[in-house]
């Protein structure tokens, strides 16, 4: 990695610290990663819409189930834009078939129920390891940290349903006062019409697309952080400078 | 440059560098007071109830009231800051200017958690603190405070005990504040890292030894014992 | 100067200060009241010893502390002399700027004084918030007494049933579904309740005002409904005779609350000369301490709820005269008091 083009400030911070650079990093760059989130993605939800009329109930599992893709786009963005490169449709677009390159078939089957899930996806998204030498690499990296990121995904878990729920509620509460109650009874409903489960799901959609961001940003930023902890990149920086200056002075001295 | 870290200006004319505490330690710290205060409303509820009736009833009620409100107010302005969620995590609410909470603004950011609360769940303190970007919620924003991670303790002359004993050598060039402390800080780490990490390092810091391999290292960790004030 | 000469100079005075910084945080865990500046009972218990530095020094020992880490900064001094005078500003800083108590005379004067000042200083907030839960009290009222289905809009038919039987005229304990309730009991309910209420009338303020504006109009519609209702039923003298007294108190205070709602709203909404975020933080200064004034009165209105208006040993008559001195009261407190302050 080219650490000199890093957009982040380097220094050993505590796993909560690193999580909070990762929201920052991911409010830093919600435009790019919009734009690219929902050209990709929004045309696969809508089209999971047409089992809608089969279980309602179904298709958010279906919704849930894929979140391992959705970590690729955005791991996508967040590992451009950290190196001060913002990509654009056409380049997320291109870059999808990668995205089976990253162990996407494991990530949605036997390890999606991995909670240090994006914590580890740079290992296979970014550093592209495989086999034996991925598991040494996810090894060290999860040594101290990977508690920490399990308890981030429990947090997020938490923000993405009570997101979910907000949205809910406030479509309940600016429902007219003369219909509400039905409207509020029919957002719990099982049997409910069509449409009521359309809305639940690309709701539950919509916070997805809020907390996913901030999830995968904070998982790669412990991930930087244990590598800035472990190979000393905030040090090697400022070596570099320190080399540089003395080999100047010295140049301009013997000029 | 992206960082968690601000600068704020004090009327001495020096700076403070303050860490903004974000969403999910904030999240961990809500979370342990409100497990305490849970655990006080059943010691409260199995207790008063029983022993004095109906009156009890009313002072468990009156307690409730105080807890809900008053609970985190009183820890902030008596206790530097922090809730014991907050202690926990290492974090504490201090006012926008580096100053101390106190109870005007301790009492609006409380105040206010009715209006974050909203519409479930603290739906609304939750995107605030997604959205701005200081990590504030509307209580935040309405009280002029931020929550900031507690600076390490006043560790005194205990500061950089676990630097490597080499006898102190001067640079030979000057170094800026920052270039200093990248020096403490690969002395301070070199356990850390791997063994041909920590060559690697030293060499790239050669102009400033005039050695390399395990030379660079020794004269790097000489160089920081004298940064560090030893003699 | 060199760094070593820079520290031997000053290394006196730097070990004084760290050593007051350490008591001095001691001592604002035991004594719940940090007092850099004036100590002089905790002084005098203290050994007559020399080496032993007096509190007063703090702020001169603080200032220079701020002073050397300037000059060591500047001339790049090493890191562990940089960093040593770093912590000695950042737990100096927190504790000079901690919060000073006093905590009870500011308390009295605010009462006595600062409130009613505040609240006619921003009057034209009050008289908003006023016309916000009176205007729908009278309307829903006179509404529900003419039309008496109206009342089914806001309340169910069974909390009806129930409200009639809080004030039955036969009634044990006036607003009570259960008599023998205990005051205790009511007291701690109304103060979950009331002061709760007027917290969410105050904090929806946030909300560009729409909050406070919500809460006082729905308060006031369900106010209106209640008292309609139970008029049409003829339950005046019970009911009536119950309201007036701690009413002074918790309609007015739920009309403060609104009032500093709105005073946020409108600092969101109209701004001026700040930014959003400035005036949002100003009008708060003002409004928290409405909010102070708020939850004195609710507490006051609390008490007379549940140990006199609920009592039916009083009569009717008495109860209309002490309500009608209270609500005098009150209005004499913010009109009259405070005068000598007001500006």
């Amino acid at each position: 990695m080219q650490i000199n083009q890093l957009a982040v400030a380097l220094r050993p911070r505590n796993a909560h610290e690193a999580i909070d650079l990762g929201f920052m990093l991911a409010r830093a760059y919600w435009k790019s990663l919009y734009m690219i989130w929902f050209t990709l993605l929004l045309p696969l939800v809508i089209l999971l819409q047409f089992l809608e009329a089969y279980n309602a109930w179904i298709v958010a599992v279906i919704i849930w189930w894929f979140k391992p893709l959705y970590d690729r786009v955005a791991l996508f963005v967040y590992g451009r834009q950290v190196f001060g490169e913002t990509p654009t449709v056409r380049d997320a677009w291109r870059a999808i078939p990668g995205f089976f390159r990253t162990g996407l078939i494991a990530a949605l089957t036997y390890r999606r129920i991995d909670l240090a899930r994006s914590f580890n996806l740079p290992i296979f998204q970014l550093e592209g390891l495989r086999g034996a030498t991925r598991r040494a690499r996810q090894k060290i990296l999860n040594k101290n940290t990977r508690p920490k990121a399990v308890w981030l995904a429990i947090a997020c878990i938490h923000f993405e349903s009570i997101l979910a729920f907000s949205l809910i509620a406030i479509v309940y509460l600016m429902a007219p006062h003369t219909v509400q109650q039905q409207v509020g009874e029919m957002l719990l409903d099982n049997n409910a019409p069509l449409w009521v489960g359309l809305l639940t799901n690309m709701l539950y959609f919509m916070a997805i697309s809020i907390v996913e961001p901030f999830y995968v940003a904070a998982g790669f930023a412990l991930y930087l952080n244990r590598r800035t902890q472990i190979e000393g990149w905030d040090i090697e920086l400022v070596f570099h400078d320190i080399a540089g200056n003395i080999r100047s002075s010295e140049a301009s001295e013997a000029a | 440059m992206l960082d968690t870290r601000r600068a704020i200006e004090v009327p001495e004319g020096v700076t403070l560098d303050v860490r903004i505490a974000g969403l999910v330690v904030r999240f961990f710290a809500w979370n342990i007071d409100f497990l305490i205060r849970g655990a006080i409303y059943m010691v409260l509820a199995m207790s008063l109830p029983n022993l004095m009736g109906r009156f009890g009833l009313g002072i468990f009620l009156i307690a409730i009231f105080m807890l809900e409100w008053f609970y985190p107010v009183l820890f902030e302005v008596f206790n530097r800051g922090a809730t014991p969620g907050k202690r926990v995590m290492g974090i504490a609410v201090v006012q926008d200017n580096g100053v101390p909470v106190g109870w005007s603004a301790s009492v609006t950011r409380n105040l206010l958690r009715f209006a974050d609360f909203l519409p479930v769940f603290y739906g609304f303190g939750i995107a605030s603190m997604l959205i701005n970007r200081d990590f504030k919620r509307l209580g935040d924003l309405a009280a002029g405070t931020i929550v900031v991670y507690r600076s390490a303790p006043d560790k005194g002359s205990e500061l950089h005990a676990d630097l490597p004993l080499e006898s102190p050598l001067p640079p030979l060039y000057p170094l800026t504040l920052e270039q200093q402390r990248a020096v403490i800080a690969f002395a301070e780490r070199a356990s850390m890292l791997t063994p041909e990490r920590t060559l690697e390092l030293a060499n790239i810091a050669a102009p400033l030894t005039q050695a390399t391999n395990d030379t660079a290292v020794k004269r790097l960790f000489a160089i920081a014992n004298w940064l560090v004030g030893r003699r | 100067m060199s760094p070593q000469e820079f520290v031997a100079r000053h290394e006196v005075q730097w070990t004084r200060l760290e050593n007051l910084l350490g008591r001095l945080i001691k001592e604002s865990r035991n004594k719940k009241t940090p007092s850099a500046t004036e100590d002089s009972s905790i002084v005098t218990e203290l050994p007559a010893d020399q080496s032993q530095p007096h509190f007063s020094e703090f702020p001169g020992l603080y200032r220079q502390a701020c002073h050397h880490l300037a000059l060591a900064r500047d001339r790049h001094y090493p890191a562990g002399v940089v960093e040593r005078l770093n912590q000695l500003v950042l737990s100096g800083h927190q504790v000079f700027y901690a919060a000073h108590a006093g905590l009870w005379t500011n308390m009295v004067r605010f009462i006595a004084a600062d409130f009613p000042a505040l609240v006619r200083q921003h009057v034209r907030f009050f008289w908003l918030a006023a016309l916000l839960l009176y205007v729908p009290i009278l309307v829903m009222g006179i509404a529900v007494y003419l039309v008496p289905e109206m009342a089914y809009t806001l309340i169910s038919p069974g909390d009806a049933v129930e409200m009639e039987a809080m004030y039955r005229p036969t009634v044990e304990h006036i607003g009570r579904v259960r008599g023998s309730d205990s005051d205790v009991l009511m007291f701690g309910h109304y103060i979950r309740n009331n002061i709760g209420i007027g917290f969410q009338t105050f904090a929806g303020g946030i909300m560009f005002g729409l909050g406070s504006v919500f809460y006082l109009v729905f308060n006031g519609l369900y106010m209106g409904t209640i008292a309609g209702h139970l008029t049409q039923f003829g339950y005046t003298d019970t009911f009536y005779s119950f309201v007036v007294g701690h009413g002074a108190f918790e309609l007015n205070a739920i009309v403060l609350s609104g009032m500093a709602g709105l005073k946020l709203g409108w600092a969101l909404l109209a701004p001026g000369q700040r930014t959003r975020q400035q005036a949002l933080l100003h009008a708060a200064g003002i409004s928290v301490r409405i909010m102070y004034g708020v939850v004195v009165m609710l507490l006051i209105a609390a008490f007379i709820e549940a140990f006199w208006s609920s009592s039916t040993l009083v009569p009717a008559y008495i109860k209309y005269i002490v309500g009608g001195v209270f609500w005098c009261l009150v209005a004499f407190y913010f009109t009259a008091m405070g005068k000598q302050r007001a500006d």
